[in-house]
């Protein structure tokens, strides 16, 4: 069985999930392309002992980058989990 | 603000301030938001990072920041609340934001000594004024005179004294060349060729002059000296130097004559009495200036003697250091070497030493009359002292207001100000008597 951690690769601190956060109680994480929204809920509740109220999820593809070469790699696909949390719960994670 | 004082001997105070959250949170906002402008963070806008993130970048060089400026603030505001005299801020031992954003901070201060106010209107000063008399107008003509002078050949008489001879000469120490006996030893004492000597009794080695004194034009003539105890160079002194001199030529200076067109070469557009009135002027300035000084020096010397306090060791340190700067810098414009200086310096030392405490003294008892005559300095004052002394160092005044800013020197110019002010109103409350010769002379004469 997999460990929580696995689910959450670390959180995103952006202006706009800044934004999110003050607002609507949003938190936005980046988590791996596999881990579902049941496993991103469980792993927040976990880790962070917060009730969950809500997840969406958004998958994003790696950008096309390459170096003065004709050849070109790419930065790794990605996925975005933004989490609502109940109300009254808060996260401090600056 | 809480403020703990514990009283120290040599008048040294420690001081303990707790500040309240309230001014310790406006100082840290104050400083959190200009690190936020300028914050550079993946994920934000420059400018755009949340406070949170800020503080949690960046706090302890908020910490230290606000620290820096709230404690030389706080020490100030405290000496002011509990009524202590603040000479200078010896150091600060300890400043600490804690967690509810209050702030400790220890210090230990220098306060000003603690003595009784002497009278110090009415006072009764004696100042020596040089009088302008028409012999120093006439001797600064004379200086001003002798480099339009021209030189004539004499050939018709021996050489005398006052002349100019054009002489070839070579110094010996027991058959050894003085250059070789002492190669530090100025060149025109071992010898030169053609070359052009005073006939004055301080010319080379006393008495080479009047060794030479009435030779014939080509005549050679050999002598030796025996070099002084007192001659400024340590190496020949007390021995025997034998000259041989053959001498080439007699000159004459020829002052120039004393008229219109000698006055036009000095001043340009100046005739002989409209430069003799305006060294008249110059001289009664350079005068005026010396009365005035001396006045200050009365006064300072009457009111040191009405009154005793401690001095603080700091302080005196202080100024014995400046003091030692000034003298040192005055030795070497005056031609002093570094071992020369080296020989003196337990003199000079004292003699700092001294002086600076008769300074302090007289700064505190001055800073004191300011205060009861609550004589301010305006900000004008302080712009004009601050071009004075930026001029007077050649640095640009931007740069020097940054300096003294960073050190608190410009409290020490506000209270250079201030001292000024205080001495210029004891002297303008004093009766001060002409003396006609200068103090120590009058002293004597009485004696």
């Amino acid at each position: 069985m997999s460990d929580v951690y696995d689910h959450i690769q670390s959180v995103l601190l952006t202006e706009k999930a800044t934004l999110l956060s003050e607002k609507l109680n949003k938190y936005v994480f980046r988590v791996p392309p596999s881990a579902n929204k049941l496993q991103i809920k469980r792993a927040i509740e976990v880790i962070f002992k917060k009730k969950v109220a809500d997840v969406n999820t958004a998958n994003y593809a790696g950008k096309k980058k390459r170096e003065r070469r004709a050849d070109f790699g790419r930065r790794p696909n990605w996925k975005k989990a933004i989490v609502t949390l109940k109300e009254g719960e808060k996260l401090d994670i600056v | 603000m809480n403020v703990a004082l514990d009283n120290q001997p040599n008048c040294i105070v420690n001081l303990e301030i707790n500040l309240p959250a309230d001014r310790v949170t406006t100082e840290w906002n104050k400083v959190a938001k200009a690190y936020q402008k300028q914050a550079r963070i993946p994920g934000y806008r420059p400018g755009k990072a949340p406070m949170a993130m800020i503080e949690s970048r960046y706090g302890r060089e908020i910490e230290s920041e606000v620290s820096d400026s709230l404690s030389y603030e706080a020490v100030v505001e405290a000496a002011k609340e509990k009524n202590l005299r603040l000479n200078a801020i010896e150091k600060i031992t300890e400043s600490s934001i804690a967690a509810d954003k209050s702030m400790k901070i220890r210090a230990t201060v220098v306060r000003m000594p603690d003595f009784d106010l002497p009278e110090y209107k009415n006072l009764a000063l004696e100042a020596y004024k040089r009088p302008v008399t028409e012999a120093d107008v006439d001797q600064l003509l004379e200086y001003l005179r002798d480099p339009h002078s021209t030189f004539e050949p004499v050939t018709d008489r021996a050489l005398a004294m006052e002349d100019f001879a054009v002489v070839t000469y070579e110094g010996k120490v027991d058959g050894q060349l003085l250059s070789e006996v002492v190669p530090k030893a100025p060149a025109q004492l071992c010898g030169r060729r053609n070359g052009w000597v005073l006939m004055s009794e301080g010319t080379l080695i006393p008495g080479f002059a009047k060794a030479v004194e009435g030779m014939k034009l080509e005549e050679e003539r050999s002598f030796t000296l025996e070099v002084p105890e007192t001659f400024p160079v340590p190496e020949i002194q007390g021995k025997k130097v034998d000259y041989t001199v053959t001498l080439h030529g007699i000159n004459t200076r020829k002052m120039a004559p004393l008229d219109d067109a000698l006055a036009a070469k000095i001043e340009p557009g100046a005739t002989l009495e409209s430069l003799k009135q305006k060294i008249r002027e110059r001289q009664q300035e350079s005068a005026d200036y010396q009365f005035d000084v001396a006045k200050r020096n009365a006064a300072v010397k009457k009111l040191l003697s009405l009154f005793t306090c401690e001095l603080p060791e700091q302080a005196v340190a202080v100024e014995t250091s400046s003091i030692l700067k000034d003298i040192v810098s005055e030795s070497q414009a005056r031609g002093m070497s570094d071992d020369e200086i080296k020989s003196h310096t337990d003199q000079i030392i004292e003699t700092a030493g001294e002086s600076a405490r008769e300074r302090v003294r007289a700064n505190f008892v001055l800073l004191r009359i300011a205060e009861q005559e609550k004589l301010e300095e305006s900000e004008s004052e302080l712009y004009q002292a601050l071009f004075e002394t930026a001029e007077r160092n050649q640095i640009p005044v931007k740069k020097l207001a940054k300096d003294l800013s960073r050190k608190g020197g410009i409290n020490r110019l506000r209270e250079q100000i201030r001292i000024s002010k205080a001495l210029d109103y004891v002297l303008s409350n004093a009766t001060v008597t002409e003396l006609s010769a200068p103090a120590e002379a009058q002293q004597q004469a009485t004696n």
